[in-house]
């Protein structure tokens, strides 16, 4: 796991509003220039909440507003 | 010789910040806390501070674990904020009293505590929406010290009283005629971002006012000393705690420590308190 790019991306989503519209659109772009593992990813493209919380990532308080559209 | 004149330790939710989630609050709750509020501006305003020197903590917005201090004194000529913008938090621009600032840095880095310092720190909401109501004028400088009680590995809630009693100790060998006041802000319990958001632990934040109000630090810091067993009863936000211990290591004894309001506030997700350390 590599939850310093988890949360890197998370922080810059939350403080750049062109990069998480680009995010909900094309979010293969955006995790591309992360170094994420294959799970990271997969939690980050379902969104999935609970299993990043399992999986120790989240330590970002603003998730919720950046739920993809997909 | 400078002179610590008061304290005050509340919660810094940031929609305190807003008028209109006031009004979305419940009656009761309403004005438990408008009266707190109220009581702890006037306790500040009666002991005529020239400094405020804030313990509160960061969240991500001026800090990350590109560079993560434990401590972070702000030492500038002046402090803007929010770092970043969002619910509703009003600009402000506020002086710091740089000297005092500079001797807490230095006084620390010969004796012991190994601040960190900057010469442009931010604030944010964990100290704006608090000021709001505490300082609304925005005119005494102030200190801005940012204690790490948001990314984990974290200082200890020990290290944290201390830390607070040696800026305590800083103030009053300052060699300036001073009166200076300290705010602490952050908790109580919450959770936010887990699958608990949402739940307040009213038994530990009531817990944690009566051992504040006692003087029994130690019952928290050595049952509290470990991370994972903070957090598990009071979340990843009650962590800020850290925070209030920091102002209550700084009081000196002839202030007395009492708790001003208390509310669950389950609509704000978070363990609501304000407590003051006076001379009455």
């Amino acid at each position: 796991m590599s939850r310093y790019e988890v949360d890197k991306l998370l922080r810059d989503l939350r403080r750049d509003e062109e990069m998480a519209t680009h995010f909900r659109s094309d979010i293969e772009t955006v995790l591309d220039r992360y170094k994420l593992d294959t799970t990271e990813r997969e939690l980050l493209k379902t969104w999935d909440i609970r299993g990043q919380a399992h999986a120790g990532l989240l330590c970002n308080d603003e998730s919720q507003k950046l739920k993809p559209k997909n | 010789m400078a002179q610590v004149v008061a304290g005050i330790a509340c919660s810094h939710v940031p929609m305190m910040a807003s008028p209109k989630n006031w009004d979305h609050l419940p009656d009761g709750e309403r004005t438990s806390l408008r009266a707190g509020f109220d009581r702890a501006r006037k306790i500040l305003e009666d002991s005529r501070p020239d400094i405020l020197i804030t313990f509160a903590d960061d969240h991500f917005d001026r800090c990350f674990f590109d560079n993560l201090p434990a401590f972070l004194v702000g030492v500038g000529e002046e402090t803007v904020g929010p770092a970043v913008a969002g619910f509703d938090i009003p600009k402000v621009r506020v002086p710091i009293a740089s000297d005092l600032a500079r001797y807490i840095v230095r006084e620390g880095l010969e004796g012991g505590v190994d601040f960190a310092f900057s010469e442009d720190l931010k604030l944010d909401h964990a100290e704006i929406a608090p000021m709001i109501h505490l300082t609304p004028r925005w005119d005494i400088p102030m200190i801005p010290i940012v204690v790490n009680a948001f990314a984990p590995p974290m200082p200890t809630p020990k290290r944290c009283f201390d830390v607070g009693a040696f800026v305590g100790r800083c103030v009053e060998r300052w060699p300036e005629n001073k009166r200076v006041a300290f705010l602490g802000t952050g908790g109580l319990s919450h959770w936010v971002g887990p699958p608990q958001t949402g739940r307040v632990n009213e038994e530990f934040d009531r817990w944690f006012l009566e051992r504040l109000e006692r003087g029994e630090i130690s019952e928290v810091t050595t049952r509290y000393a470990r991370y994972e067993d903070l957090e598990a009863v009071a979340g990843n936000g009650g962590h800020e705690i850290r925070d209030w211990l920091a102002v209550a290591g700084a009081m000196p004894p002839r202030l007395h420590p009492h708790v001003l309001a208390y509310e669950p506030l389950k609509s704000w997700l978070t363990g609501t308190g304000i407590m003051a350390w006076s001379a009455d």
